[in-house]
Parts: structure tokens; sequence; C-alpha cells
């Protein structure tokens, strides 16, 4: 903003102020703009000069003017909480594993950043950090980093790093099957042919491979294991691999779960390694929908809760709402609270400010300037932009206003004072 | 003739009172047990509030864009209508909690204030046996919830004075001020010419530009506030801005060399004062100006009505 001299902001305010003020009825008329032009001199000379009735009419423009504090803070923290709520019950170190999320997003946001040529590794550790958090809780499949703890216990050459292991997703179904196949940790499963075939043909090609030559890749680790306890790769094909290696495996068929103190036998690791490849490419992708899914689910019910709590108190703003939802402007954007105005959703945001909103049952409108105007049907769930036009006209002046009737029936009223109507939910116009 | 109509022509009257039953009958006030009588002389009371001068021409006009059906309600609640009540709570009550929380952005001052302003509204206080209700001041201006709106500001501005007036030494510490400021003196302007200049300059302003700049450099509001107010979109509010400090800065400079300040004098006159305006802002904004704009004035809501 340009800068004023000094001495002009002092002799402003210099001339003391009328010795009256405007009446509560002028100031509201004023800033409605229902004021003549002489009483609008006269409440603008005042207000120039008197700082409280500049306050105060400032105070009292309606609610949608005035900033909502932090609502998207506010929605910020119960996303935590609810985040918090579900991991804990889950996962203790689900915090932890949040953490390295966002770790993670920020590495490869950077790796990307620095090196937009090299894409592939980044997005691949990406990938594999959420699915050791969802994929961990909801399958108790053993998720990487624990994999890694396992396997060093038995043979650190074989812990490898994550973008290997995941660098061909081609490969990688071939060894799920395979190792699937191996220990008859999912018997049902009907393992593709020519991919069996070739890991197993590998399997035979490399039977003297030295533990080095074996971390390449999680694929080799995995044939390792398979091969230690039966060489012969026929013993795999056969399925009698499994009762020979170690019961256990039984239990993992039964319950699919792998208890991890027992965790001490190389056939437990070669088993929880090749679930957890299997894992990313089989489960990753669903459980983590899935989680997100239920936290949302968990959000829902909490905000709905707390809806049915709060009483009706602070909710309003409500020109209508049955649907438990609440509807304000805040900043020219459209909000929505489903727990009578505790918090806060931007549903609706353009680049033009929404000036009126109203609601009636699921149908909600919103009006903005040069007549932008919106109309939901389901709630807010989706939005559609109305163009009201009649033959020689088209709506394009501000929206100052939107009032519902009878289902259906809407009137939008505009700044240069037109004013139309629908009776059919913004198919057809009329204008007068 | 229950009202004493604005004009003394019968002319003048009689069209009064034709119209007068159309704006009855459009405000509903029947609803309310409100007589044409009582309605006729609300209309006079507020005619001679604000266009005591107004032709009857002037005066229909004046009327038929007043807030009727609003009206009614607020004076027939005054008047104590059991079903106006009713009216009223159902469609205000839980706004007044609402703006209250807008207001004071806290749930136990706003819990307060609203409740205070609903006793207010209700009218607690009996004169002469007589409840008064606060609503019997609202003339429809503008709309009755925007008056409401209106009337909780100035309540919340009067307690949150009052309660600057005794706020603790603990307090202005915690805000950063480390001695209770004694009333800084107005800084010395050293040349007169340039306080002469400068009042000139204002003097030629209109009232929504020393309004815009007062608002906007004395009051921090923001441009979007400073819009909404006048009715304007922010984007011209800031090109005012712009306009109205370029043209104060010519003026002024005009006004210096005019009092015998040769261009380079002025100029610099000019830029010594912005080099350090930013910390006089603040520190006026800060201290000096809240306090200072009314000493000693009390703006009550109950005068809001009584300023007849």
């Amino acid at each position: 903003m340009p800068e004023v001299p000094k001495v002009v902001l002092e002799r402003l305010r210099t001339g003391a102020p009328d010795a009256v003020h405007p009446d509560a009825d002028l100031l509201t008329a004023f800033a409605e703009q229902m004021l003549s032009p002489t009483e609008r001199e006269n409440v603008l000379q005042h207000l120039a000069a008197c700082g409280d009735c500049c306050e105060v009419v400032t105070l009292a423009l309606p609610p949608e003017s005035l900033p909502v504090p932090s609502v998207e803070a506010k929605e910020a923290q119960v996303v935590l909480t609810v985040k918090g709520r579900k991991s804990s019950h889950w996962y203790e170190w689900a915090g932890l594993r949040w953490a390295a999320v966002a770790a993670g997003v920020v590495v490869v946001a950077s790796v990307l950043v620095v090196q937009p040529g090299k894409q592939k590794q980044p997005l691949v550790a990406n990938e594999n950090q959420p699915v050791s958090g969802p994929a961990a809780e909801q399958k108790a499949a053993i998720p990487f980093r624990d994999e890694g703890t396992l396997t060093s216990q038995t043979s650190p050459a074989l812990v490898t790093p994550p973008e290997s292991r995941l660098q061909d997703d081609r490969k990688l179904r071939a060894y799920g099957a395979l190792s699937k196949k191996q220990l008859g940790t999912l018997p049902s499963t009907a393992p593709q042919k020519p991919e069996v075939a070739l890991a197993e043909q590998d399997a035979t090609l490399k039977p003297n491979a030295t533990p080095q030559d074996l971390a390449v890749t999680g694929r080799n680790f995995t044939e390792l294991m398979a091969l230690a306890p039966a060489p012969s790769s026929t013993a795999a094909k056969s399925g009698a691999v499994p009762e020979q290696i170690n019961p256990n495996v039984d239990a993992t068929k039964a319950g699919q779960s792998v208890d991890r103190s027992a965790a001490s036998s190389d056939t437990l690791v070669a088993r929880s390694a090749a679930e957890a490849e299997a894992a990313p490419v089989q489960r990753a992708k669903i459980p983590i929908d899935d989680t997100a899914a239920k936290a949302q689910v968990v959000f829902k019910a909490k905000t709905q809760a707390a809806g049915a709590m709060t009483n009706s108190a602070y909710d309003d703003f409500s020109k209508a709402s049955d649907g438990g939802a609440t509807w304000q402007l805040s900043q020219g954007m459209l909000q929505r609270s489903l727990d009578a105005g505790e918090n806060w959703q931007t549903v609706l945001r353009t680049d033009r400010p929404f000036l009126c909103h109203a609601a009636s049952g699921n149908d909600i409108w919103a009006g903005g300037q040069a007549g932008m105007l919106f109309h939901s049907s389901n709630g807010g769930t989706t939005w559609t932009q109305v163009h009201p036009a009649v033959k020689d006209s088209k709506l394009t002046a501000d929206v100052t206003s939107i009032e519902t009737g009878k289902p259906g029936a809407v009137n939008v009223a505009t700044r240069n004072g037109e004013s139309w109507t629908t009776m059919d939910s913004g198919r057809t116009w009329e204008k007068k | 003739m229950p009202g004493s109509a604005p004009t003394g022509h019968d002319h003048g009257e009689r069209e009064i009172d034709a119209s007068t039953a159309l704006l009855y009958e459009r405000s509903g006030a029947a609803a309310y047990e409100l007589k044409v009588e009582q309605f006729t002389l609300i209309l006079a009371e507020i005619q001679r509030k604000y266009i005591p001068q107004a032709s009857a021409r002037e005066a229909a006009d004046f009327c038929s864009a007043l807030r009727l059906e609003e009206l009614v309600l607020a004076r027939a609640c005054a008047a104590g209508n059991e079903r106006a009540w009713q009216d009223f709570i159902a469609r205000y009550q839980l706004k007044l909690r609402s703006m209250a929380l807008h207001i004071t952005r806290d749930a136990a001052h706003a819990a307060e204030l609203a409740d205070s302003l609903f006793a207010e509204l209700y009218g607690l206080n009996t004169r002469d046996g007589v409840r008064s209700s606060k609503l019997q001041f609202y003339t429809g201006r503008g709309s009755l919830e925007g008056w409401l709106r209106t009337v909780m500001s100035q309540e919340f501005i009067n307690r949150y004075r009052k309660q600057k007036r005794v706020v603790s030494l603990d307090e202005q510490t915690e805000e950063g001020v480390q001695f209770a400021a004694e009333a800084p003196a107005p800084t010395p302007v050293s040349d007169s010419r340039l306080v002469e200049a400068t009042d000139e300059a204002l003097a030629e302003l209109s009232a929504e530009e020393r309004y815009v700049l007062a608002a906007y450099y004395l009051e921090g509001r923001t441009l979007a506030e400073i819009a909404r107010v006048l009715g304007l979109h922010e984007s011209s509010i800031s090109r005012r801005l712009d306009r109205v400090s370029a043209g104060l800065r010519k003026r002024l400079l005009a006004g210096l060399r005019q009092r015998g300040m040769s261009h380079a004098q002025a100029t610099e006159a000019l830029e010594t004062d912005v080099r350090d305006l930013q910390l006089d802002l603040r520190a006026h904004l800060m201290q000096d100006s809240k306090p200072k704009a009314f000493p000693g004035r009390k703006v009550s809501a109950s005068e809001a009505g009584s300023d007849k």
C-alpha cells in the first residue's frame, strides 16, 4: 500500500468527532447501503473521525464477511485426532509411521526437485513407506522394516535396499507366486505357469550362488531360502517343501498371521520375506485405501456424533439444514459444518468470492460475483454451475441474495436489482 | 386524526393516510394486534427523527423503504405482544448467540453478551412500572438482524473499553508494553505550514476518502472489511487508496510551495515523515488512537435510540 505522510494521519483525527454518534439504525442502514446520499455522507464523516463507530460498523458486518478463525487448523486437528486414535488402537507406533510417511514425502519431493530425471526410484521408495504401515496393521504381515531386522539376524548380507527389491513389478509378481507355492502359504493360489517356470529356471541356474550374489535382489533371497532346506527345485514344485521345512507354515496357512516371537527359524525368515514381498503387490494398495476409507468413516462418525452432542447453541448462520449440515460463507468460500458449527470444511471455492447462499434440505445454492451461481442437490457433495438465462439476457450481475421456497423454487436477486426465479431447481428461469 | 402527519396540509395528510393503510397491510401488523393508529404513530415518530423537513411524497417513499415487517415485529415485542415474542425468539435467539460468538470470538464472553442483550431486548428494566425494551428504538431503516448486530457490537465495544481502562500492569507487560504508557504527547509538528497545508488537503477529500484513509491506516482495517462496509469491491478500495495518497501528496506539495517553501524543502518535509511512518503508525495504533478516539464518551447502545 502507498505510504501516506505522517502528518496526514495525525491531522485526520484531530477534528473531534461529532458530539452525537449515529444511532444503531443509521449505522446498520449505512452498512446495508440503505441511506440517502446526504445521510451516508454524514455517517461517513463521523466514521472517518470516530474510531469506535468505525469498529462497530466492522464488527457488525454480517458473519460471512468475517474470517472464521482457524477453520483449517481445526480441521487438521480433527483429522490428526482421528488418525491418532485409530492408530493407537491398532498399533502404538503409528505416530512414528505417519512421521515416516511425511519424511518420505519430503525426501521424495526434494529428490524430485534435485534430480528430476531420476524419478523411478524415489517413487518406489515412496510407495514402500505407506505399505509398511497400513498393510501391517491390517493384515499383520511383517512390514519391511521388521523384515530387515529379522533377516539380519540370519544373514546380514541378504538385507537389500527396498529400491532394488521393488524395481520390477512383473518380476516381483513371479516371486510372490513362486514363494507362495514353495512354502504353501496360499495353497489355493494357482501360480501362472510361465512365471513359475521362469523362476524355477533361475533357481536351478544358480544353485551355488554366494550370499553376496544373492543379495543383489530380493528374488535371489527367496530362492536361497527356498533352496536351502531342499536344494532341488522339483521338491518345491511337488509341494512337499512345506512339511519338510517347518510345521510353522501350517500356522501361517490357517491364520495368515505372523508370530514374531517365533522368528528364530530360517524358515520363518524365508516365509516372512516372501510374504513381505508378496505384500506390496497383492495387498499394499487395497489396505491403504481401506485404511483411508476407514479413517474417513471414523471421521464422519466422530463429527456426526459431535454434532449430536453439541446442543444447537452456536449453530445458526443456518438458512436451513435438514441433513444436519450448517452452511456459511467465509472469505468468499462456502463452508459446511456437520457438527453445528464446531468445525467447518470448505466445500466450494472459486476464484471469485461467493456473496450469499441458501440451503433447503439437501438443496444448496451459492451465488457470487458476476453472475456466478452454483447448485448442489445432494447436500454439497457435488456442485453444478448454473447459468440462468432468458431469451435476451443472461445473469451476469453480482448475486446478492438467494431465497428458497417450495422444493425447486429459488429466487435470486442481484446487486443491480434484477430478480431471477426458477421453479424447477434451475432448469428454466424467469427474469423480472 | 391519531397520527401527527409530517405535513400540515390536508392534502398531504390524506395521501399519507392512504399509503399508510397500504403499508399497514404490507407490514402484517394486524397479526401482532398492532392497530393502524399505533402504526401511524410509529411511522410519524420515525419520520420526525430522520426526515423532519420532508415533503409528503418524500415521506411516502421513505416509509415504503422501511423494513416494515421487521419494524412491526420489533415494536410489537416492545409492546409486550406474546406472539411477537415467540416469533422474535424463533427467528433471532440462535442468531444472537452466533453473532455474539462472532463478535467476541470467545464462548464465555459470547454467552454473557448475548444474554445481557437479550435481557435488554426483553426489557427487564422497568421504568414507572412499564417494561422498556430496547426494541422500541428500532426504526426499520436497516434489517433487524443488522441492527441487532450493530447494537451488540456497540455493547461489546463499551465493555471492551471499560475493561481496557482497568487493564493490569501484568497484561500490559504481556502485550509488550513495558511501562504504562503515559498519554503520548502528540508528536510536535515543527512547521505550522505543514499542518495548514495538510488540513487544507484533507478538507478537499470527500468523507468517503477520509474514511478509507482512517479505517486503513489508523484503525488497521483490512481492504476487504472496508470494501464490505462501503459495498464496493476490494480492488476498488485498493485503487482508491492509491489515488488518494498520490493526490494528497501532490496537494501537500502544492500547498507547501504556496506557503513559501521551495520544491526541495517541501519534498523533504514530506519525505522525512514518510521514513518513520511505519514506526509511528504502529505506536499510534497500539496506544494512541484507540483510547484517544473517544475520551470519556460512552457509546451506549441504549443511546442509540435515545439520540432522537
